[in-house]
C-alpha cells in the first residue's frame, strides 16, 4: 500500500450495501404491496429474522455485517407494508381493486361524495335500498344497479350475411 | 456467537430513520436543487471509510456515506411530495431554485409497477 496504509475495504462494501438494501427495499414494497396487499408482511419479517440469525453464525465480519444490514431493513419493509397500505387508503400510491378492497371502498366513498349528482335516489335493484339506507347496499354508496339497463349486455346483432 | 452484523444491522437502520428526518429539513430548509452537492459529500464519506484505522469505524462511515447518497437520491422526491401538498413548504419556497418536475414521476407504464430499478 503507498504511504503504508492498510485500506479498509469493509467501508465501501456496507456503503454499497446500504444503498441497494434501501433502494430495492422501495422496490420490494411497492411491488409485493401492489400485488399481495399487507399478507406477506410475517414473510418478510421472518426472513429479515432469519438473516439476522445468519449474521450471528459468520465468522466473516463482512458477510456477518451485510446480513445484518440486510436484515434489519427486512424487518423495518415488514413494517412499511403497513404505511404503504395506509399511502393507498390516502390515494398516494397505487391501487389495486382486486387486492386492496378496503382501500377500494374509501376511494368508492370519496368518489360518490364528489359527485353527489350520480344518486339520483330510488330503490336499489340490488338490494332494496332507499337514498335513506344507501348505506347497506353491499355495492356501497355508488351502487348504479337500479341503473341496470346501463349493465346489460349488447344484444347480439344479428347480421344479413346474405347467401353465396 | 458473533454480534458485528446485528450491531451493524441496528446502526444502519438508526442512519436510515434518521435519514427520513434530514431529508425532509433540508428539503425545507435549504432546497432539493442543492442534490448533487448532498450526493457529493456522500460520496466523500463513502471514500474517507477507505482509509479508517480499524474494520468498526470504517463500517459505520460506510453505511452513513451509502445513507447519505441514497438521501440525495430521495430529495428530488421530496420536492415533488411537497408540491403535493404533503409536507409543508418553505415560505421563502419560491424565490428559490426548484427542479422543474413535469407532472410528477411515475414508475413505468403499467399503474403501480416499475422497473426493478424505478424508486
Amino acid at each position: 500500500m503507498p504511504g503504508g496504509i492498510d485500506l479498509q475495504w469493509a467501508g465501501p462494501v456496507f456503503a454499497v450495501v446500504t444503498f441497494l438494501t434501501i433502494w430495492w427495499g422501495h422496490i420490494l414494497v411497492r411491488i409485493v404491496h401492489y400485488h399481495l396487499g399487507t399478507r406477506p408482511a410475517p414473510v418478510i419479517f421472518l426472513g429479515g429474522l432469519l438473516l439476522l440469525l445468519g449474521s450471528t453464525q459468520t465468522g466473516n465480519d463482512i458477510l456477518g455485517g451485510t446480513c445484518g444490514i440486510v436484515g434489519l431493513t427486512l424487518l423495518w419493509d415488514a413494517f412499511e407494508l403497513f404505511r404503504q397500505e395506509a399511502r393507498v387508503r390516502q390515494g398516494h400510491a397505487p391501487l389495486n381493486p382486486r387486492v386492496h378492497r378496503a382501500a377500494a371502498g374509501l376511494a368508492a366513498a370519496r368518489f360518490a361524495d364528489e359527485h353527489p349528482e350520480a344518486d339520483e335516489g330510488g330503490t336499489c335493484l340490488s338490494c332494496g335500498s332507499t337514498p335513506n339506507s344507501r348505506f347497506l347496499c353491499r355495492r356501497g354508496p355508488y351502487c348504479q344497479v337500479r341503473h341496470w339497463e346501463r349493465y346489460a349486455t349488447p344484444q347480439a346483432v344479428e347480421v344479413e350475411t346474405g347467401e353465396r | 456467537m458473533h454480534w458485528t452484523g446485528i450491531g451493524l444491522g441496528l446502526f444502519s437502520a438508526l442512519v436510515i430513520g434518521l435519514g427520513f428526518v434530514w431529508v425532509i429539513r433540508f428539503e425545507y430548509y435549504v432546497g432539493a436543487y442543492r442534490w448533487k452537492w448532498v450526493a457529493a459529500l456522500g460520496l466523500l464519506i463513502c471514500a474517507s471509510s477507505l482509509v479508517m484505522p480499524n474494520f468498526v469505524l470504517s463500517a459505520i462511515t460506510g453505511i452513513v456515506g451509502g445513507s447519505i447518497v441514497w438521501g440525495a437520491m430521495e430529495l428530488p422526491h421530496q420536492e415533488e411530495r411537497v408540491e403535493h401538498g404533503l409536507f409543508r413548504a418553505h415560505p421563502d419556497r419560491a424565490s428559490r431554485p426548484s427542479l422543474h418536475h413535469d407532472g410528477g414521476h411515475d414508475h413505468g407504464s403499467k399503474p403501480g409497477l416499475g422497473k426493478w430499478w424505478s424508486f
